[in-house]
């Protein structure tokens, strides 16, 4: 057997962020793809200490977002420096591969699946390549199965007794190649959905009730997406995910699949999004607004309008970001050719702080209005409060569908595997 | 020996990065002793790198193919409109300038060019 030890670092969480960690999902579907002499054993650097272990064959880091990359680099090199071989891979191992590759023996590019039974081979062999290449090259989506959530110490994602949700993904790809995002270039731009047989197949060897399904968008094909609500409606899980298409009858099926809460990019303050709010309220699903500020067309008075919006189609729940350009994204290729990056510090690229020249202030200004626009949405009504009540809403539908859960009453004074203090 | 034109107006397939195949409009224009490319952005149509995140690979894939000088191209990337309401999905047009290192082009420097100084280039 093969120990490997696989690592999904740290990072800076977004000021103004709950402080819920989710369990990863990227490294469990690595996990799948991993051939069967592979012992795997991974350490999820946000909810437990990284203790360096000589005794690992070989180490494997996971990263997704551009702010864990350093730290990534950090532990390869003393992984390294201690004489074990280290793999990288990831969506932002894909992002940044080239000065990845400066701190890793290998680095793996593209989608696990299929391919990990090479990877091994070369490093048993000790022929571990420089970069495993994948990029474009997407295995069957039909052989993607059920995530190894059996390698998540569990216990570590409960607050006060609350379990978090699992994540699961039901397609790869994305046909919308979005302004400030880099899914065309890691997936791909076109839609791949899973089969509905595989994606309920999945479902239900998951052993939690809450889900976030983190596809990049379920709107992409209306039938499949209706399909796909129609097998869930049995399993009676609820669950949040990215914008679902906001026709009654997709919202219909929805609902009764389980829709608790759903994201949905709020960029201006056009009754398109006022009325498309409203059909997701009118169908009993919740909305978190996913804010970005400092684009090239809004002005102060523009954001703080948009502030005010928000307030007035009564979201359940606001998430402010700034314009951050994550390389490989249209944003990155128009903020370099206008030379307006100020600096290429990766830990600061957590879309809170402002790494850009704005358009129409400066990068103070930005600052301050991303500051504002977090205290003024949540003014009135904490953001604590507020996910009270989504949380209310949700328990309310387990009792009525008998799938409530109690927490974990001996888990109550504890917080992602620490004790929380008496007087926090 | 170089490649006779003085025209050329197609789609152009290419290794975009990590070789990932990738597609633009690609137009050169000889005028005197200049060839002027014009690479044309295809978003969805293109299923690999924009052209912006690969310029200087694509200019040298160009220059390999159509057997140009590198040290007489003027490359220039164009980004059309799309056709949105949103502002960064306007046109653009962008001289690239590229440094030649002997092997490879590198070190992209973006210089904003209107519609006119394009026409004035190639006409």
């Amino acid at each position: 057997m093969i120990k490997f030890r696989l690592i999904y670092p740290k990072w800076e969480k977004l000021e103004g962020q709950t402080i819920f960690n989710l369990p990863p999902h990227g490294p469990v579907v690595f996990a799948a793809a991993l051939p069967p002499d592979v012992d795997v054993e991974f350490t999820d650097e946000n909810v437990e200490e990284l203790v360096y272990d000589d005794s690992v064959d070989f180490v494997g880091i996971s990263m997704m977002l551009t702010t864990q990359i350093m730290r990534g680099w950090e532990i390869a090199d003393e992984y390294r420096r201690r004489g074990k071989k280290v793999i990288f891979g990831g969506i932002s191992t894909m992002l940044h591969a080239e000065e990845t590759m400066e701190h890793a023996d290998s680095i793996f590019l593209g989608e696990a699946e299929t391919r990990m039974e090479q990877v091994f081979e070369d490093f048993k062999n000790n022929k571990l390549q420089k970069v495993y290449n994948f990029m474009g090259k997407h295995p069957d989506i039909t052989l993607i199965g059920p995530a190894r959530r059996d390698i998540l110490k569990k216990d570590l994602y409960y607050h006060k007794g609350v379990r978090m949700v699992d994540l699961f993904h039901a397609s790869r790809g994305c046909k919308f190649n979005c302004y400030p995002c880099a899914v065309s270039y890691l997936g791909g731009r076109c839609f791949r959905p899973r089969p509905i047989e595989k994606a309920i197949e999945e479902l239900e060897t998951i052993d939690n009730n809450r889900l976030f399904i983190v596809d990049n968008s379920l709107a992409q094909d209306k039938q499949w997406e209706m399909d796909l609500f129609k097998e869930m409606i049995p399993l009676k899980k609820k669950w949040c995910s990215h914008t679902i298409e906001d026709k009654p009858e997709v919202l219909d099926l929805a609902a009764q699949a389980g829709a608790w809460f759903v994201y949905q990019a709020i960029f201006d303050t056009s009754d398109f999004i006022r009325e498309r709010v409203k059909r997701y309220h009118d169908h009993g699903i919740a909305v978190e607004g996913t804010i970005l500020l400092g684009m090239d067309n809004q002005t102060e008075d523009d954001i703080k309008r948009l502030v005010d919006f928000l307030l007035e189609i009564d979201l359940d729940l606001a998430e402010f970001t700034v314009l951050t350009p994550f390389p490989h994204t249209k944003t990155f290729d128009d903020m370099r050719k206008e030379n307006r990056i100020l600096h290429y510090n990766w830990n600061q690229f957590n879309a809170g702080k402002v790494v850009i020249q704005p358009k129409h202030m400066s990068p103070e200004r930005l600052q301050e209005l991303y500051h504002y626009a977090w205290d003024t949405f949540y003014k009135e009504e904490s953001q604590t409060e507020k996910m009270f009540k989504l949380f209310s809403k949700v328990v309310q539908k387990e009792i009525a569908d008998g799938t409530f859960r109690h927490r974990r009453h001996n888990m109550a004074t504890s917080s992602f595997g620490k004790e929380i203090k008496r007087n926090n | 020996m170089a490649y006779k034109l003085d025209y050329v107006d197609t789609f152009y397939d290419f290794k975009g990065l990590w070789d990932t195949p990738s597609r633009c409009g690609l137009k050169i224009v000889r005028k005197d002793d200049v060839c002027y490319i014009i690479a044309t952005e295809l978003f969805t149509d293109n299923p690999g790198s924009s052209i912006t995140d690969c310029n200087a690979k694509l200019a040298q894939s160009v220059c390999d193919e159509f057997n140009l000088s590198h040290e007489k191209v003027y490359f220039i990337e164009h980004v059309p409109d799309k056709g949105s309401k949103l502002v960064f999905y306007e046109e653009s047009l962008y001289h690239i300038k590229l440094h030649w290192n002997g092997t490879k082009f590198e070190n992209p420097q973006w210089e904003k060019l209107s519609k006119e100084q394009l026409h004035a280039l190639i006409s």
